[in-house]
């Protein structure tokens, strides 16, 4: 038998089945027919119905708005594309719903894993007549008082919370709506989902990138990253590190943050340039390029495009302290670090805007202190990226077009003179110069 | 060594001491006292000792250099918080005796150089290695190396700024300095040949063929499906191989086009030639060189068409002699067979002649014809 025929088959005889069987109007048909065990009537907190439509339709529906890009979605949803085994599950498997899948195998570790969910769930319940029981009851009649029953509270919360992960780490349809980018961040489990995700590979990649193009001794004596920020620059994504063309970076970027714990913060973002040369003092400072704070954020929100924030339409909120200033590196010196970071605000206090644009912006920007920042305004730096800029073919235009001055230098290596003194002459001139050899001078005097 | 050896200083000294207690010791100072008190073996009689002394120098003090191999001058060529510039050698070693540090190079070899313009230390630096030692060069003379954990690095610019040059992008000219063209472009007349737009013509008849958009598909069963995928399949390599008989198509038209136009450059020697690498072209891209499709060689390729042949024709050979065997045997099986039932129609003629009595043991009579034309036979 052929491979697609093999594929198949166990479509091919689902539909033949169909055609002689009519159980249960109403139930889908597709799902009685597949196998013995039963629809799973409870979809749970983070289950929901879905309409029925042809596969691409519903696949198109589903994927939509999501984090697919249109050509994405084409090549996801074509008929043309793919193997042939897909493409004839795609063409054959019209209206069964993904958890109606007729796979007996599948059905039965569907029932198991709903077991292990009530059971998850049972226990959250019993948990939570705990916390509340504790919560009412005295604390000075316990032998360790009100510290030991903040802790004892604390405790039984974050078990609560590990629980209900638990609950649903195993479902596939959870495991299916997060791989779509359909999860719903406001729920633990996918929040945690996606922190896995997150500190899986991007996280790795950040933490080499401080460490590599040394922030953390330069910039800040000590950090770890807690949430994942991506930049794009133009709508196109870029790798952290990457060095970028200053036409490119003339307009601020975007950043896709994501934080992985609940409930609404304030942030804050900074980018600066860790390797300003200064010729006067010989080394290298700091500059401000951008300073935004106040943005309110949450586990649900993506985008950030710094350059709306400030003006009248923004989306986002924020106040703008230090509008963009486009990176720029002057001719011969060496690449500069743009670091980007996000601060986070303590307990959700609002700064005051006018505050930092006067201590920050105009000259402010030189010899600027990350650290100083934080230590100030008692923020916590969570987010991290970088990218890098040097000169090309465009910086002269892009200073020129900002009012940037020193696009006309250029910087040479610094010449050091050689320890060594003078070496006397050798040779068979220098031997015969002197008046020993007169009758030679004609020849050897001359010398150019 | 005994024992009484070990107490004969001891006892000198004793005695020796004793004796320094008489009118002596008015005279002498007191270092020369002391000097006499010592416990030296050297001082004490030799005879008694029993031992020798060389009498010529030993010979370690005269070993000679080994003058048969350089001399490679290595070891430390800076010392501590020396005054070092970029590129100067710290240190000549083989293998990592001591390890590049702060703003300094490790070389092919091992050598350490300074990166910076600065003063040498030498350090260790358990956080980074419990085990190597380290070269550095600080900006500081008052620095120490290694530098605290988490202090933002010491680094300086070292550069000097100037105005900026512009470099003008140098615009290809057709006449060199010399005044005469720096390149003679030949076009050659090539014969056009019909096959190629034919091939297109052919290319564009099947895309012509083919349905311009996707087709709605109804399935009603497995098979049908996958009897379409078949379908699509097939239709997709149709496709693929007009495209490709295109391609090729396209690149034999380039390449002759190519080996019809020759470009020729003035050398240093003022003589007009084809680079080297256009020559190579001309047989056909890189890569896709026309003749290398068949590895084999003109020889061997006819070799093999020898043996094909001779197979083929072995074959043919043999086939056509057995044939003639096959119909030589048939023939005289015929001829056989012949000769039988003749001999058989003449006995039963005979036995009409003499009567029925003979036909009752016909079975004897029978044998003996059989034995009679395996005779004739042999």
């Amino acid at each position: 038998m052929s491979r697609p025929q093999q594929v198949a088959r166990p479509i091919v005889r689902s539909l033949q089945q169909s055609r002689s069987i009519t159980v249960c109007p109403s139930r889908s048909i597709a799902a009685r027919q597949f196998s013995t065990t039963a629809n799973r009537k409870d979809e749970g907190t983070t289950v929901e119905q879905q309409p029925r439509a042809s596969a691409t339709q519903r696949l198109s529906d589903t994927l939509s708005g999501s984090h697919w890009t249109p050509e994405q979605l084409e090549k996801l949803t074509s008929h043309t594309m793919g193997s042939r085994r897909r493409r004839a599950a795609i063409a054959t498997s019209s209206d069964i719903p993904f958890e109606q899948m007729p796979y007996q195998c599948f059905q039965e570790a569907r029932k198991i894993l709903n077991e292990d969910r009530q059971e998850k769930i049972a226990q959250i319940v019993a948990e939570t007549e705990k916390i509340k029981h504790l919560e009412a009851a005295d604390a000075s009649t316990m032998r360790g008082g009100e510290p030991y029953k903040q802790k004892r509270l604390e405790s039984l919360r974050k078990y609560v919370e590990e629980l209900k992960i638990l609950a649903d780490i195993n479902d596939p349809l959870v495991k299916r709506r997060f791989e779509d980018g359909m999860g719903d961040m406001n729920k633990p489990i996918y929040r945690y989902l996606a922190d896995r995700k997150w500190r899986s590979m991007d996280y790795k990649i950040t933490v080499q990138r401080i460490n590599q193009f040394h922030i953390v001794p330069d910039v800040l004596p000590k950090f770890d990253p807690t949430m994942d920020v991506k930049l794009s620059f133009r709508g196109q994504p870029i790798a952290p590190g990457a060095t970028l063309n200053s036409r490119v970076t003339e307009v601020a970027p975007t950043l896709k943050m994501q934080v992985f714990d609940a409930g609404t913060r304030l942030l804050s973002v900074v980018v600066l340039d860790a390797d300003v040369p200064d010729l006067e003092s010989d080394f290298f400072t700091r500059r401000c390029h951008y300073l935004a704070t106040n943005i309110p954020w949450d586990p649900t929100k993506k985008q950030l495009p710094l350059r709306q924030i400030g003006t009248p339409t923004s989306q986002t909120g924020g106040d703008l302290a230090v509008p963009w200033l486009p990176p720029f590196a002057q001719k011969g010196s060496p690449y500069h670090r743009l670091a980007v970071f996000v601060l986070e605000h303590n307990a959700n206090e609002k700064i005051d805007v006018t505050k930092l644009t006067e201590r920050y912006d105009g000259s402010g920007r030189e010899l600027f202190s990350l650290k100083g920042l934080r230590d100030k305004f008692k923020l916590k730096v969570a987010g991290f990226s970088i990218f890098r800029t040097e000169w090309d073919e465009n910086t002269a235009a892009v200073m020129e077009r900002h009012g940037i001055l020193g696009a006309d230098v250029e910087f040479k290596q610094q010449h050091f003179k050689s320890l060594k003194g003078p070496r006397k002459a050798r040779g068979w001139e220098a031997k015969r110069q002197k008046p020993k050899y007169r009758s030679l001078w004609k020849y050897t005097k001359r010398l150019a | 060594m005994h024992l009484i050896q070990l107490r004969r200083p001891l006892q000198r000294a004793a005695v020796s001491g004793c004796q320094q207690l008489t009118p002596l010791v008015r005279t002498s100072s007191f270092t020369e006292r002391f000097a006499k008190l010592r416990l030296d073996v050297a001082s004490g009689n030799a005879a008694v000792e029993g031992r020798r002394y060389a009498s010529v120098k030993a010979q370690g003090a005269y070993r000679l250099t080994n003058k048969k191999t350089i001399p490679k001058k290595l070891g430390a060529k800076k010392t501590g918080d020396q005054y070092v510039i970029p590129g100067n050698i710290i240190y000549k070693q083989r293998g990592t005796i001591w390890h590049a540090g702060e703003n300094t190079i490790i070389g092919r070899d091992h050598t350490i150089h300074a990166a910076v313009a600065g003063y040498v230390k030498y350090y260790r630096d358990p956080q980074r290695h419990p085990k190597r030692q380290y070269i550095g060069v600080v900006f500081d003379k008052a620095d120490r190396l290694p530098y605290p954990v988490g202090a933002p690095r010491k680094r300086k610019v070292g550069l000097v700024a100037g105005p900026r040059k512009e470099i003008a992008p140098v615009e290809p000219t057709a006449i060199g300095p010399s005044g005469i063209p720096l390149m003679v472009t030949r076009h050659q007349q090539t014969q056009v040949s019909e096959t190629p737009s034919t091939v297109t013509a052919t290319a564009t008849s099947v895309e012509v063929t083919e349905p311009a958009g996707e087709t709605p598909r109804t399935f009603k069963d497995g098979n049908s499906v996958i009897a379409a995928l078949m379908e699509e399949k097939l239709r997709a390599r149709k496709l693929y191989d007009a495209k490709r008989r295109e391609l090729r198509a396209k690149r034999e038209e380039e390449l002759r086009e190519r080996q019809g136009t020759r470009v020729f450059r003035l050398q240093d020697n003022y003589a007009y030639r084809e680079t080297n690498w256009e020559i190579g072209r001309l047989v056909g891209d890189a890569g896709v060189v026309q003749g290398t499709e068949n590895t084999s060689s003109r020889k061997r390729k006819f070799r093999n068409r020898r043996r094909r042949r001779n197979t083929v024709y072995s074959t043919i050979k043999q086939n056509a002699l057995e044939k003639v065997e096959r119909r030589d045997e048939y023939r005289k099986f015929v001829v056989a067979k012949r000769l039988q039932r003749a001999a058989h129609e003449a006995e039963i003629k005979a036995k009409m002649a003499k009567g029925e009595k003979v036909a009752m043991d016909g079975k004897t009579k029978k044998t003996d014809g059989k034995a009679k034309d395996k005779k004739v036979k042999a």
